[in-house]
């Protein structure tokens, strides 16, 4: 009962005058790429949650700051810490002002995302707000430190917004080169970068010294325990039990299936490209429930979904969808690194 | 813990905001003898009124097994509703989307969301144990369920966001001179009169205005 589109006819708005037909909002009109639009969907709830947390009672109270942003402090070089202490002190001085409009600015960035008219708007916003908070709330994701791991939350959470950000901006692109959501605005090229460069990182991240040692893996798991319900507990428990002095051990199976996970991209063979993808979505999962705790909100301090949700929404971003060679529209020399997202042969 | 005093003020005005909006629209499609989702309009209100309840005490209406017993009835009659309509796959989730919300109004009731026992707001203080002024409230119980609906909500009211019409300025113009003279507006709000007044764009709206009150309630209690 609607144009093309999307406008509701003038015979469909009087039909349900009439009272025949419950009056119902309607669905939503035809997006260039629907998958494309479900992932800046996954990406505007997650900045909601985000924003929505960010209410939570512990926000406004002087704890916050120095509990949450003085955390990021430690270890960190001065260049990092010191303004973070500023940031610190004019949060702990104005708590109920501050939390409020970063709550306020994180909602609205999520509604703006899901708004197709404010979509750009949204994203843009986004990639404004990412670096002051990744500066300022979370030292950088800890990079700056010796202690950083995938375990801990590098490389931040608020740095991910950005990258899923700019790989999901509104573009049309097509041709044999869009063979997944992830290249359609950046291209083959640069999203292949991004991938190697975000999962290389994490990669590496787990053999710093820090996170070889022994007690490091069930320490990190161990702490997610504080105030979560007893099932989970539970689960928990066993998880400290079991990675109780493995640290190293499962560091380096870490490390190994990190990179494994960076370079599958460039493997022109589909079947290890979705293989690298669908360990990284795993790994994501893992991440999360065990070293992330959720991101910890059974505790009412969780000031966002942590790593693990934009980490595996990244690695949906680059699945290579079936019939993708079918937009081929413009002839182009294949290479090596081109088919490896297309997902063909190399023969 | 309790969040700021303005706050918890201002949520529990939006949910009764939505719940005399819901009362607007009832009245006026029954004045005027025009179609309204009245399914949709019922539970908007019922939610406005024991969701502004659950946020501030200054807004407690009926006891708690009472709106208990409301919740879990209406959920029963959109359950059954949905799967009477497995056909139309429209009103199946629409019929679906109510159903969920009756049940996480009823897990709040049964959960313990309520509003802060505290006397005052705990906003700009120490809280901790260990710290100066230490400040407690009470917390739900199953709260992984409520992680899980806190989640659900937020992705709800992308969803409807989402699926909301751009105003169009031209056609905005164009229905005011063609509807203006029956008397009602376009029904995508863009017109004058009772088609305002039956927007449906309204009516979406009042589900986020709710998913994200919901959401705040749960959210509060969720230590």
């Amino acid at each position: 009962m609607r144009d093309d589109d999307g406008t509701m006819t003038r015979s469909a708005a009087l039909t349900e005058r009439s009272g025949q037909t419950p009056v119902d909002p309607g669905s939503p009109a035809a997006s260039p790429s629907p998958a494309r639009r479900r992932l800046q969907l996954v990406l505007a709830g997650l900045w909601l949650l985000d924003g929505m947390l960010k209410l939570q009672p512990y926000m406004f109270t002087k704890n916050f700051a120095p509990m949450t942003i003085g955390a990021t402090t430690q270890g960190a070089p001065f260049w990092l810490a010191d303004p973070i202490d500023w940031a610190k002190r004019i949060v702990s001085a104005h708590p109920v002002g501050t939390m409020a409009l970063f709550a306020l600015v994180e909602i609205g960035i999520g509604l703006a995302i899901a708004y197709r008219p404010t979509l750009k708007q949204g994203l843009i916003a986004c990639l404004v707000w990412v670096p002051f908070l990744w500066f300022f709330a979370e030292g950088l994701g800890g990079l700056a430190t010796s202690t950083a791991g995938p375990l801990d939350g590098a490389p931040g959470a608020s740095i991910l917004y950005g990258v899923l950000a700019v790989l999901l901006w509104p573009a049309d692109r097509s041709g044999r080169a869009v063979t997944s959501e992830a290249v359609r605005f950046v291209g083959t090229r640069a999203a292949r970068i991004v991938w190697v460069a975000l999962w290389g990182l994490l990669a590496a991240l787990c053999l710093l010294p820090a996170d070889r040692e022994p007690g490091s893996v069930s320490d990190t798991i161990a702490g997610n325990v504080v105030g979560a319900p007893k099932g989970y507990v539970w689960l928990l428990d066993q998880a400290t039990k079991w990675t109780a002095g493995r640290g190293a051990e499962i560091d380096a199976v870490l490390a190994l299936l990190l990179a494994f996970v960076a370079v599958s991209i460039l493997v022109p063979r589909r079947r290890v490209v979705r293989a690298g993808i669908v360990v990284a979505v795993v790994l994501a999962a893992l991440v999360w429930v065990f070293a992330e705790g959720f991101g910890m909100p059974f505790q009412g301090m969780a000031t966002d979904p942590d790593t693990g949700p934009l980490l595996a929404a990244i690695a949906v971003a680059f699945w290579p969808a079936a019939g993708r060679r079918a937009e081929i529209s413009e002839p182009a020399v294949a290479t090596v690194p081109d088919i490896a997202l297309e997902g063909g042969s190399a023969k | 813990m309790n969040a700021p005093t303005w706050l918890t003020t201002l949520v529990a005005t939006l949910m009764v905001l939505v719940a005399t909006y819901s009362v607007w629209r009832l009245a006026v499609a029954r004045l005027w003898e025009r179609a309204t989702d009245y399914e949709s309009d019922i539970l908007n209100l019922a939610i406005g009124v024991a969701g502004a309840g659950l946020v501030a005490s200054w807004a407690h209406t009926l006891p708690r097994p009472v709106w208990t017993a409301v919740f879990a009835v209406g959920g029963v009659y959109f359950a059954a509703r949905t799967c009477l309509a497995r056909s139309d796959r429209t009103v199946r989730g629409r019929l679906l989307a109510h159903t969920a919300c009756c049940a996480i109004v009823v897990y709040m009731f049964l959960a313990g969301v309520a509003p802060t026992t505290i006397n005052g707001s705990t906003a700009g203080q120490f809280t901790m144990a260990g710290e100066p002024g230490m400040i407690l409230d009470q917390t739900i119980t199953f709260p992984a369920i409520g992680l899980i609906f806190v989640v659900g909500l937020c992705f709800y009211a992308v969803t409807v966001v989402n699926r909301i019409e751009p105003l169009r300025v031209e056609s905005a113009a164009a229905a005011e001179l063609e509807d203006l003279d029956e008397g009602f507006g376009s029904m995508d709000g863009t017109g004058g009169g009772i088609g305002l007044m039956l927007a449906p764009r309204s009516v979406e709206v009042c589900r986020i205005v709710i998913a994200l009150v919901l959401t705040y309630a749960i959210l509060t209690k969720l230590v």
